[in-house]
């Protein structure tokens, strides 16, 4: 086709108009996306040299319960995260959740923190008794009569 | 190849275009007495949303992809910076509801250059999705150029393929950089060759060039399989448009 290259000039649908107004390429060879772009125009002008956007400070996002999660992270509590299963609730979120619950029960807030740990780290415990429990399947049966620790014993 | 004056006679105020080089189906010619039917049944370009593209997806679909996660503060584009939400402890977010109502328009604009039978061609330039784009592409059967660009694909291509050779009418970018670096070659050649593009931009990214710009995360997998499959989907409600237009048309014998 007989455009011009100067991708920095205008942009796609100016240099085919223009081509198409001053008869460089006859109406019935227009490009197929001509009509469909005219109809559906992009929201911002793709033009190379379009101006930069006034330089306004980016929002910082921040939440409510980031001062009580702060309060956990500060003692390196909730900072794990089971990526095996991502879509539970993460640790930190439940340590927020029991310690606006113990927050609302009245307890001190010098003890706070140190309770919601000890209530969410032992629910987590009495969660993994029960799934081992569960396990008697082959492969647990396998691997109580294996003995893990002198596998590398010859 | 028709001589011009019968096409033009043929195709005068119908919405199918002529293109010479094509590989895909010609469009056939038809009598005058259906030629009435055809300019009375309106253009699909009148219709806002033609191809219901705006059903492929909601915005909790784009959340759950993790569209909604840019770069790092420090390497924002500053031309990004209207599409951003906001900052979370220096990781920029994307503001969804704006990247939806970009990748509406690009759906759209996708489902309509397939509807005309347009060549459609995928892009990537990372590793680790390269066979998930390259699949898309396979299974909407259009095309896809994931490896590394060598210069003057599309601006030397009769010399380069030693034939006329028939570029593609729309390029889809699922990332727009080669590297953290340097935008793909591809993305400015589209731009020399009045092609149009749509480009997946990440808060690193310029989305001048790019006809359709869609702000959103383009480096994980999970996000770049929602992309394939939205703009698979659009394909593939274009073409079946297409299909049933010509067998329509065929059946009224309007085909010779």
């Amino acid at each position: 086709m007989a455009t011009s290259r100067l991708e920095r000039i205008g942009t796609i649908f100016t240099r085919a108009e223009g081509l198409l107004k001053h008869g460089a390429i006859k109406p019935d060879d227009r490009p197929i996306w001509f009509d469909v772009y005219q109809a559906f125009p992009p929201l911002v002008e793709p033009k190379f040299a379009r101006p930069k956007p006034e330089n306004k400070p980016i929002r910082q996002i921040l939440y409510k319960e980031d001062t009580i999660r702060a309060k956990f992270h500060m003692q390196g509590h909730g900072l794990g995260l089971n990526m095996l299963s991502p879509y539970g609730e993460t640790q930190t979120k439940k340590l927020i959740q029991k310690y606006e619950q113990l927050q609302r029960e009245g307890v001190q807030d010098t003890e706070l923190v140190e309770k919601s740990v000890s209530a969410v780290v032992s629910h987590k415990e009495s969660e993994q008794i029960t799934i081992k429990a569960n396990s008697e399947s082959a492969t647990a049966q396998v691997l109580s009569e294996a003995n893990l620790k002198n596998i590398f014993k010859q | 190849m028709f001589p011009r004056i019968i096409l033009n006679r043929i195709f005068k105020n119908v919405t199918i275009i002529p293109r010479y080089n094509s590989t895909a189906a010609k469009p056939l010619e038809h009598s005058d007495n259906n030629e009435v039917i055809l300019k009375a049944k309106s253009s699909p370009l009148d219709h806002p949303d033609y191809f219901q593209v705006h059903s492929l997806f909601n915005v909790k679909d784009l959340f759950d992809a993790r569209v909604h996660f840019g770069h790092k503060e420090g390497s924002l584009n500053e031309l990004m910076a209207p599409y951003l939400y906001g900052s979370r402890q220096g990781h920029l977010i994307f503001d969804l509801d704006v990247t939806a109502e970009h990748l509406r328009r690009a759906l759209n604009f996708t489902a309509h250059i397939a509807y005309r039978g347009g060549i459609i061609c995928f892009f990537n330039r990372n590793a680790l999705n390269a066979h998930i784009v390259e699949k898309t592409a396979l299974e909407c059967g259009e095309y896809a150029h994931t490896r590394f660009w060598k210069g003057g694909i599309f601006t030397n291509a009769n010399h380069q393929f030693g034939a006329i050779t028939r570029l593609p009418d729309l390029c889809i970018f699922l990332n727009t950089q080669n590297n953290i670096l340097n935008q793909h070659t591809a993305v400015r050649d589209c731009a020399k060759m009045l092609i149009p593009s749509i480009g997946i931009v990440d808060t690193n990214c310029n989305p001048n060039l790019i006809t359709y710009p869609v702000p959103g995360n383009d480096d994980t997998p999970v996000a770049v399989e929602l992309y394939c499959k939205l703009f698979k989907g659009a394909i593939q409600r274009g073409k079946e448009a297409r299909l049933k237009f010509l067998q329509e048309a065929e059946e009224q014998g309007t085909f010779a």
